[in-house]
């Protein structure tokens, strides 16, 4: 492929994020109604599960990154990998931060030690903590195949994340699709098909956003080694 | 439940982050664009053979005054 038709088809993808993105907000706010119990507050979720599942893709995409990085030894995966942890961890961030505003009227707290709670919080350390100690290591091929091993072993955090609602029955944290065994859970409400179809259509849109994002992220480190060759070849020259 | 205090506030944090890290990678970008630029200059200054007069050449003579004596 082309530079010139890459980067249409990367104005396209930004061009349909944005629209995405508008339409996934308007929808949230106008389509499925105002929840009863909760009020307003409940509007909340559908950012919440939508950055959550597309942090969870780019996350999958570190470990894909980091699988082909030591099959193959190439950097490019690496960068992939990288880029990956970047957008999720930011993706994690806003499911984070929605969840304890979301929290404080339900709840009465913005955070309270609950295992699916405990479990988001290991998760975000551990990817954190994965762009701290990248930048620890100097030598280039140490850093890919530690961060490659390092990145595949940190997803074992997000399937804890998913799974523990499922199998604690301790949770607070509702279940919003799917079995579960707790019923202590507060904040559950009925699925009804419009709010459905808004949680679908949500997630479906960050999902799109987190790749634009991935791939605007795999362009700025393309320009970045393209710009560290000339200048080697420019010091050369002088 | 009045709660939609709460709701503008999670929205307006979730669109801040996501704002931030569109404006980070942003702004990376404009960064090499700048880094690209000049260095197309100081190519086409040596071409040209004015590396005497090249932003780097007088930041090297400042940061070492023993080279400059």
């Amino acid at each position: 492929m082309t530079a010139t038709r890459r980067t249409q088809l990367l104005n396209g993808l930004t061009l349909g994020s944005v629209l995405l993105f508008i339409v996934a907000n308007l929808m949230a706010f106008a389509y499925p109604g105002q929840e009863q119990t909760m009020g307003q507050v409940q509007r909340i979720f559908y950012i919440h599960l939508g950055s959550f599942f597309a942090a969870t893709l780019a996350f999958i995409v570190t470990v894909l990154g980091g699988i082909a990085y030591l099959r193959t030894r190439n950097p490019k995966w690496d960068v992939l990998a990288h880029s990956g942890v970047e957008i999720g961890l930011a993706l994690s961030t806003v499911t984070t931060v929605t969840g304890a505003i979301w929290a404080k009227p339900i709840w009465g707290t913005y955070w309270t030690w609950d295992p699916r709670l405990t479990t988001i919080a290991i998760m975000w350390l551990t990817y954190a903590a994965y762009l701290f100690l990248r930048q620890a290591i100097d030598n280039p091929d140490q850093r890919r195949r530690f961060a490659s091993v390092y990145g595949v072993l940190a997803f074992g955090s997000v399937i804890l994340t998913i799974v523990i609602v499922r199998v604690r029955p301790d949770v607070i944290h509702p279940t919003v699709a799917g079995p579960t065994t707790s019923g202590d859970a507060l904040g559950s409400f009925n699925m009804t098909p419009r709010i459905a179809q808004t949680v679908l259509f949500n997630i479906f849109a960050y999902c799109v956003i987190a790749v634009a994002l991935l791939w605007h992220r795999l362009r700025l480190e393309e320009e970045a080694e393209a710009l560290q060759v000339r200048k080697a070849e420019a010091l050369g020259r002088l | 439940m009045d709660t939609l205090t709460d709701m503008i506030t999670g929205y307006a944090l979730a669109y801040l982050i996501i704002g931030g890290l569109v404006a980070s990678i942003w702004w990376r970008w404009r960064g090499l664009k700048a880094d690209a630029r000049v260095l197309e200059q100081l190519e086409a200054n040596a071409e040209n053979g004015l590396e005497a007069n090249s932003p780097r050449k007088s930041q090297n003579t400042q940061a070492d005054p023993a080279q400059a004596r």
